[in-house]
Order: C-alpha cells, then structure tokens, then sequence
C-alpha cells in the first residue's frame, strides 16, 4: 500500500481520476504532482483501478422487456388505483419507517433486549402479586361449609401460635454463658406485635368454641409481655424469669396440643406462611 | 430548461396520459441502468424504476422545476435504492443473527453478472473484486461513485441530486477511491506489472 496522498489535495485527485478539473486546478495539482510521489502513487493506482473496473456491465434486456414496460407500469398504476394492496400500503410504510427510523439504529437491539427482560419480570411481579395468591386461595371446596369469619380467625389464632413458639423456642435455646451477651431487642419487637394481634385475635374468636386456646393465649400474653418490657439486652435474670414461665407452664407443650387439636377440626385450607416466613418475621 | 422539457412538463402537470407515456418511453432505460448500477440486480431494477415513475405521477403537481426533470427523477431513483438497500441490509442483518456461524462476513455475490461466472480470467476476477469491493462503501460512496463512474454524470449534478456540496461530492469520491484501492491491495502485483 503506498502512503497516504496529501489532505490538501485529495478532492483535486479525485476530480482529477475522472477529468473533472478546470485548467486552474489542472496547472495546481500538475504542479503538485511534479513533486509528490505520494500523490503521483495514488494517482496512479487510481487510474488502474479504474482502468481494471471497466464500463459497468448491465444486462442487455430482451425487445419484448422494454416492449412491456409501460404495459407493465401501467398495470401498476391500475391497481393502485383500484386500492389493491401494493408496496406502498399504509401498514408497510409504517413497518418500514420503524425499521429505518428505530430498528436499524446500533442501539436498537441491546435496548429492546433489555426492555424486554424488564417486560418480563414487571408481568412476573405483576401475576405474582394479583394472579397467584388468590390462586392459591382457590383450592377446596370446604370453603363453602364453613363461615367465613371464623376459619380466617381460626388460621390466623394457628399462625400465632406457630409464631409464639418459634420466639419461645428461641428464647429458651438462648445461651446466656458466651462471651458475648445476647441482644434480645428483636424478640422484644416482635412480642409486641404478637400482643397487638392477640388482642384483635380475642375480640375475633367465638369464645365458645375457642376456649381452651383462649386460655393458652392469655397463658403466652403473659410470657409475651414480660419478653416485651425485657429492659436491655443484658437483662439476663430477667431472661431467666420468663424461661422459668416457658418451662413452669409447660407452654411449648400446650401449644403443640392445641395446634394438633386445631388441625384435627375441618375446616378450610388457608394461607399459612412458611417456615422462611416465620422466622423471617422473627 | 429546454423548451421541449417544460412543455412536457406542462402537460403532465395537466393529467394528460400520454405525456406520462412519453416521459416514461424517454426516460426508462437510464432510470432503470441507474437503479441496475446501484442493486446490481435486474428485478430490482425494474421495481425500482417503475416505482420511481409512479412517484413522478403522482408528484408531478409539486415540481416546480428549480432542477432538471431528468435529476429529480434520479434524485428518487437513488433514494429509493437506497431505501431497498436499508431493506436488504435489515433481511440480511436477520439472517446473519439465524446462522451465527456463517462461514465469512465478506459481502454475498447479489448482482446477475457476480451470480454469473462466465469468464474466469484473472482480469475479469479483478473486476468482479472490484464490483464487490464498490457493496463495501458506504451507500452514499457507492452512489456518487457509480453516479460519476458508471453514469458519467457531472459532479455538479450529482451534487444537484443528492443536495449535497460540490466538495461533499469530491471528498465523498476521494475515499470511495482510497476503498477501492484498499480492497485492490491483493492485486498490487498485476498494477505495477
């Protein structure tokens, strides 16, 4: 490859490769030439390139091409008239214009892919959100059977009491010997809010037919309480009070008891959170 | 503007049928050799001129003859090619993302006379290189190329249709001069000889 021709000249090179110069412009770049082995190189190359490309060869069409040209074309036009699809459609100029004006820019396609993903996962919320809850609320047809106020109180009182249980399960299992002195300021959190929901759960749940878990709730509000009002994480004696009332109470054993007794009655399938779940909110 | 050219003008201008007839018989094989240069494929080619005389139809009312009847209808020619040749370059983007393992990027043989290897000569080879070297230009280099080379039509009216400066032109030519010679670096042997 020879070196580059100089930038000066390159527009008068060019007209000069196809006899587009005026004299002036002829008598500069002569003068040029007669100087630059560049320029003369490219000049060179350039009129053998030319030289070896030739006249363009075009198909040398039939008579009867040319003789039904216009035949042709008029037909067109015939039909365009007559509202026919052609070329010219409003749906594919519209096609075409997107792909011209959109489609074809380099930034289209990693763009579109990733608005894509993002459709994706914005109809995933959005069916996990709407769709698929009450989905899974949809399962038996005992619902039919049975109130509907109660089993919701019924299956909440159960998940209350799954989730007393894991907290006294945790604060029975807590070593107070290590080095470093536990922090119960969640657990504190969430007895709150386990006494919250047992006093909405005791205004909720028919008396009659809920008494013995009754009882049991108000037995767990006490532990529940003194878990509340533990002083600070090194409230360790008081710690010890409230396993002594898990332990005295036998509450663990209570719950099971009135957990398996609520599983033996009929009654709807509700949404119970998970394990994960439960000791999420823990 | 010759006078001929206005009155014809005129006469499209009024509806009349065989004005259109006779700017068609006219103009027909250089809209068509024009379209032939720049797709390098004859049904193309006729597509493009036909669709390029139904523009002139219906476009006629708004010519108002700041240029030559000749140019605008190049003007459209050339815009519509360039049009197919986005259409074809989208085709062909599409396919190249269906075979990914296509065996070479280098540009398909799409023209009758590539598609037809009647002579093998080496001459004829650098020819046919060049021909496929000019697909490797840019559509606006390939144009004013084949517009001066292939049509021989001035650079001044080649700025004309493409509404482009007369130096646009010129530097558009120079680099589509240094391509060629870039892709022609293989046959350096034959040019010296």
């Amino acid at each position: 490859m020879n070196n580059l021709p100089c930038k000066k000249y390159e527009t008068l090179l060019a007209a000069q490769a196809f006899g587009d110069l005026n004299s002036a412009e002829e008598h500069k770049l002569r003068a040029h030439l007669a100087e630059c082995r560049d320029c003369r190189n490219f000049l060179m190359a350039t009129e053998m390139a030319l030289g070896k490309l030739g006249a363009p060869q075009r198909p040398e069409m039939p008579e009867h091409f040319w003789g039904g040209y216009w035949h042709r074309l008029a037909q067109r036009l015939e039909q365009e008239a007559a509202g026919a699809p052609t070329a010219d459609s409003v749906f594919v100029r519209l096609r075409e214009w997107l792909r011209e004006k959109w489609v074809a820019q380099p930034l289209f396609m990693p763009l579109a892919r990733t608005a894509g993903i993002l459709a994706l996962l914005v109809c995933g919320v959005i069916i996990g959100h709407y769709w698929w809850p009450a989905n899974r609320n949809e399962q038996p047809t005992l619902v039919s059977t049975v109130p509907p106020t109660i089993p919701v109180a019924q299956t909440r009182a159960e998940q209350w009491l799954e989730r007393s249980k894991i907290l006294l399960i945790g604060m029975a299992n807590e070593d107070l010997s290590g080095a470093t002195q536990p922090d119960f300021s969640h657990q504190r959190q969430v007895s709150r809010t386990l006494l919250t929901e047992a006093r909405t759960l005791n205004h909720e749940l028919d008396p009659a037919a809920n008494r013995q878990l009754l009882q049991l709730m108000s037995q767990l509000e006490l532990i529940l309480l003194q878990i509340a009002n533990l002083e600070a994480e090194h409230d360790l004696s008081a710690v010890e009070l409230v396993r002594d009332g898990i332990a005295r109470d036998g509450l663990l054993l209570k719950i099971n008891i009135a957990e398996l007794a609520q599983q033996a009655q009929p009654r709807p399938v509700a949404p119970q959170k998970s394990k994960r779940q439960s000791s999420e909110i823990l | 503007m010759a006078n001929d050219e206005k009155e014809l003008i005129r006469r499209l201008q009024a509806g009349e049928t065989s004005a259109f007839r006779e700017l068609v018989e006219n103009h027909k094989r250089a809209l068509f050799n024009l379209a032939y240069d720049l797709l390098g494929n004859a049904q193309d080619a006729e597509d493009i001129s036909q669709e390029a005389f139904i523009k002139v139809y219906h476009s006629i009312g708004d010519f108002r003859g700041d240029a030559r009847l000749g140019s605008w209808m190049y003007r459209i020619v050339v815009n519509l090619c360039l049009n197919r040749r986005r259409k074809k370059a989208w085709s062909e983007m599409e396919l190249r993302e269906s075979f990914e393992d296509d065996a070479t990027h280098a540009p398909t043989p799409t023209s009758d006379h590539e598609a037809n290897p009647e002579k093998t000569t080496e001459a004829e080879m650098i020819r046919q290189h060049l021909r496929r070297a000019l697909d490797l230009l840019s559509p606006q280099q390939k144009t004013i190329f084949v517009l001066r080379h292939d049509d021989d039509l001035p650079l001044a009216e080649i700025s004309k249709i493409l509404k482009i400066s007369e130096g646009t032109v010129k530097s558009q030519l120079f680099r589509a001069l240094r391509k060629l010679q870039e892709e022609l670096a293989f046959y350096k042997a034959d040019f010296v000889a």
